[in-house]
């Protein structure tokens, strides 16, 4: 192809989009995005043709993506927070809007993709916020219950609220993730040990929209 | 009477060299097979396939003959699947990159659907995680970025630039 032939010109793009969809790493369909205006095409429409206006709907990052977590196949569509007001001057043109909606779906399944890749086990709290009550603050406040160790400074090292006569009133602790968008394996939980306390009977766990509860066996 | 089709049938490639090879072979490229169905009283001459050098017809012919003897062997799959196995690989080992592009082409143009998913399935193997300018290189792209926009891809999704595996080309 020394005479500087466009590959993919050539081939239908049929044959193109297979060559495309046997990669399995995301980070290769971002990087070919940079390899000419006609592959970032490609790469982001999954062209019928090389004119941009016929526009399939479907991004092959997002069909990577799905193919890596079917999960997200019931997601319905996706949007960012900032950055959309742009080129709203030429919004008369539908084919246009596709495109820059196409591209917005890009960048979201790019950001994506490399958030559920890259990411190595670490904490996910970022701080704790508030208890809803706190018997004796600071020294057993929410702050205590990120300390891993038991004691500290020859201090047991815990949270605990001021109790409730009625045991089907909760008590809650809130706190902030490190990041919007989190995966999370694993919860520590770790009802303290000791004379004179009153251990929770169950714990319900609730992260943004999801409920979900956890019956903790004390020993 | 229609005419029967001739049991050997003659391709004569771009560079003008003439293959004789057996109908059930012949029959195994889409392209030939549609024009015979499309013309069922075909006579006997050579059907050009102005597309396809000699060099690719020639892989292309062995590629079926394969193929063609491992599914007229029928049951014993497990021992056939592996050695179908074996010969992909070993075609796309002996290709190097401008050979195995110019391959593609041909396949895609006799529409050989199982000859072209090895392919291509061999060019990805090729491409992933390389480098944005041995892609460019691989399939003879020219960049039409200008550099301010190329830099703003990059930088935008620096992540996916990191790590990738030196240029072997």
């Amino acid at each position: 192809m020394k005479n500087g032939l466009d590959f993919l010109n050539l081939l239908n793009c049929d044959v193109s989009l297979k060559i495309l969809t046997n990669l399995e790493d995301p980070s290769d369909l971002v990087r070919f995005s940079a390899v000419s205006r006609s592959w970032r095409q490609f790469v982001i429409a999954d062209f019928m043709s090389f004119q941009w206006f016929v526009v399939i709907e479907n991004g092959l990052l997002k069909h990577l993506c799905r193919r890596m977590f079917p999960q997200l196949s019931r997601v319905d569509h996706v949007n960012e927070l900032c950055g959309t007001a742009k080129g709203h001057a030429e919004a008369g043109s539908s084919n246009f809007m596709e495109w820059e909606a196409l591209k917005r779906e890009h960048r979201i399944y790019a950001f994506f993709a490399r958030g559920c890749l890259s990411f190595a086990p670490r904490e996910c709290i970022y701080e704790a916020i508030i208890a809803s009550s706190t018997d004796n603050d600071p020294e057993e406040g929410i702050h205590n219950t990120l300390e891993p160790r038991d004691r500290v400074a020859r201090r047991a090292s815990y949270w605990s609220s001021k109790g409730q006569s009625n045991p089907a009133v909760p008590e809650t602790l809130t706190y902030r993730l490190c990041a919007d968008l989190c995966v999370i394996t694993e919860i520590n939980v770790r009802p303290f040990q000791g004379n004179n306390c009153f251990n929770f009977l169950l714990t319900w766990f609730h992260l943004s929209s999801i409920w979900f509860y956890i019956n903790l066996k004390i020993f | 009477m229609s005419t029967t089709v001739p049991k050997k049938i003659t391709l004569r490639t771009a560079d003008n060299h003439e293959f004789e090879v057996d109908e059930a072979v012949a029959m195994e490229l889409g392209t030939v097979k549609t024009f015979f169905d499309e013309n069922p009283d075909a006579t006997d001459e050579p059907i050009p396939l102005p597309n396809v050098s000699s060099k690719c017809l020639s892989t292309i012919i062995e590629y079926c003959k394969f193929h063609l003897s491992l599914r007229a062997r029928g049951n014993d799959s497990s021992s056939a699947e592996e050695e179908g196995k074996v010969y992909d690989e070993e075609l796309i080992k002996t290709h190097d990159n401008e050979s195995l592009v110019e391959l593609i082409l041909a396949v895609n143009y006799l529409n050989i659907k199982d000859m072209l998913d090895t392919l291509n399935q061999g060019v990805a193997d090729r491409i992933k995680n390389k480098s944005v300018e041995y892609v460019r290189r691989f399939f003879g792209i020219e960049n039409d970025y200008t550099p301010e926009e190329e830099a703003e891809i990059r930088a935008q999704y620096e992540w996916a630039f990191e790590g990738v595996d030196p240029d072997d080309d």
